[in-house]
């Protein structure tokens, strides 16, 4: 039998847009060696990028034939596709490197949820009418078509706000179903699996949001107005607390990959300790 | 029969060791752990850990770009070299400094097939945050004849449980480079590293340029698949760096 791998994952780059709340960004950092490694602790210097110093205790120069290039890094672990660890939320859950493996692999589906629009609420009722049906113990990887708005062609343009701001996402009850379900993983196309308005208070935590939903239903208030909205992040929150994998930022060729069943998914935590996330890829296995 | 997944892969925290020659990068690493609370939500607050240092840390391979002027980042290579069949062969009689042989890879059980993913096993990854010294200096390690073999016998992806994909004394000249271990040698066994030893990370060379990862620091319960056939599963997360930490995972079939 041939398997088929499908890559579920966004492209995480150095200009690749980042979550708009409170976090730091991520600073890049390269060192370069072509031709000669350099001596001091100040080597070559990369506008863009921080130095990352030469090699210290060298006393000469020292030719080189192959190239050396070495990327640092400055950052949190959250950014492109990830998955989020229990301690993020809540003290007392475990860290990334405690997360089974066998909650990191599995059977599953992949739903489509590409009619929802924006700030629409994906309910316990599209779960159910889902196809593929949803079964105990599956992968359930969302496809909700935001992804294509952090696309090649989209990427350096204002249409990431659309990502970040406007997404359709779960709402509590649909969190429920999925715990009732004994599903284990929840990923999809958005940067987190709670709805993007559901940070309350959103009129102080995310005032943009807030201004940009008023306006647009003739000053209507966001929690009020959409059915069941969850409190901050209430979805992700219940859903760790249930021992399910959470994986954000879905994407790639996940729209060549939709409305189908897969022999198993894979999305490898890093085995880093004291994390509270890891980047992972996100693939589809299918076997043909 | 029942899926069991194996950790190949060596725990990262704290005091996790860096390779040799990357003390400025080894002295600004630290995992730095903070909550914060949330603004305007009370009894909400996050705990993020934040990484500073370079993605060749603990289980990691390094990208095509790491060695090859414009090569192609981790992330970017193709998924498929990161899955599929693979050999865990023993190589745990190998002692301090050995070199591992085209005999060594011949002989290796179960046998190197065409196609296949190589995971070595030196036992060396016990030495992983036991003595950071002998863990990176004295590792039995690849010099050009293996990497030459492994090419020859069209493997997709290549691992040790070894500070480097090359042999700790390949990293010509290392009477510049690594002047401890280069007077170490010498002193040991009356003979030149230099001489012995002249080309510089030839199987980095070898692999990064036929597009075949390799990754270092294997580790974590590799001694329960070595000597087995099983499936290799270590999909890199899709960043464009030189290098990249991975989870390798072991999968059998019992």
């Amino acid at each position: 039998m041939a398997e088929k791998i499908y890559d579920l994952s966004q492209l995480f780059w150095p200009g690749a847009a980042m979550w708009p709340h409170l976090v730091s960004d991520i600073q890049y950092g390269r060192d370069s060696f072509i031709g000669v490694r350099s001596t001091g602790w100040h080597g070559l210097n990369h506008p863009g990028w921080f130095d990352m110093g030469g090699q210290p205790g060298m006393s000469e120069s020292i030719p080189m034939n192959p190239a050396i290039h070495a990327h640092g890094w400055i950052g949190h672990m959250h950014p492109g596709t990830h998955m989020d660890a229990p301690i993020y939320l809540m003290p007392e859950g475990i860290t990334t490197d405690k997360i089974p493996l066998e909650n990191a692999w599995g059977t599953g589906v992949i739903i489509d949820m590409r009619h929802k629009g924006k700030w629409d609420t994906i309910t316990a009722e599209d779960f159910e009418k889902a196809t593929p049906k949803i079964e105990a113990g599956d992968f359930v990887v969302v496809n909700t078509g935001w992804h294509e708005w952090l696309s090649e062609e989209c990427r350096d343009s204002i249409k990431t706000y659309e990502y970040y701001n406007y997404y359709p996402g779960l709402v509590p009850s649909a969190a429920e179903w999925l715990i009732k379900k004994k599903v284990k993983a929840i990923a999809g196309t958005w940067p987190v699996c709670d709805h993007s308005l559901s940070f309350a208070p959103l009129k102080q935590y995310m005032p943009w949001v807030y201004n940009d939903y008023k306006r647009e239903t003739g000053g209507k208030e966001p929690d009020k107005e959409i059915k069941g909205l969850g409190g901050f992040e209430e979805c992700l929150t219940m859903l760790l607390k249930a021992g399910i994998t959470c994986i954000q930022n879905a994407g790639g060729d996940i729209n060549q990959a939709t409305g189908k069943r897969y022999w198993r998914f894979a999305a490898w935590p890093l085995r880093w300790e004291e994390t509270d996330a890891s980047m992972v890829r996100l693939v589809a296995i299918d076997k043909e | 029969m029942a899926e069991k997944l194996y950790d190949l892969s060596t725990p990262v925290g704290f005091m996790a060791p860096d390779w040799m020659g990357h003390p400025a990068w080894g002295d600004k690493y630290l995992e730095r752990v903070h909550r914060h609370e949330v603004p305007f939500a009370p009894g909400m607050s996050r705990r993020v850990s934040v990484y500073v240092g370079l993605w060749h840390k603990g289980t990691h391979f390094d990208s095509q770009t790491h060695h090859v002027n414009g090569g192609v980042g981790g992330g970017l290579m193709p998924l498929e070299n990161f899955y599929g069949t693979a050999v865990i062969v023993d190589f745990r009689y190998m002692k301090k400094w050995d070199v591992v042989t085209a005999k060594d890879l011949e002989n290796a059980k179960p046998k190197i097939e065409e196609g296949d993913i190589v995971l070595m096993n030196t036992g060396w990854h016990h030495y992983w945050r036991v003595n950071d010294y002998i863990y990176y200096n004295y590792y039995p390690g690849m010099y050009t004849e293996a990497g030459e073999w492994l090419l020859d016998k069209k493997v997709k992806m290549v691992g040790g449980t070894w500070g480097a994909t090359d042999h700790p004394l390949a990293h010509y000249p290392l009477r510049l480079m690594y002047p401890h271990l280069y007077e170490e040698y010498k002193q040991a066994t009356g003979k030149d590293a230099d001489v012995e030893f002249p080309d510089y990370e030839p199987c980095h060379q070898i692999f990064s340029s036929n597009m075949i990862p390799a990754i270092e620091n294997v580790g974590g319960d590799v001694d329960e698949v070595t000597g087995k056939r099983c499936t290799i599963a270590a999909f890199p997360f899709k960043f464009d760096t030189t290098g990249h930490a991975l989870r390798v995972v072991a999968i059998t079939d019992e």
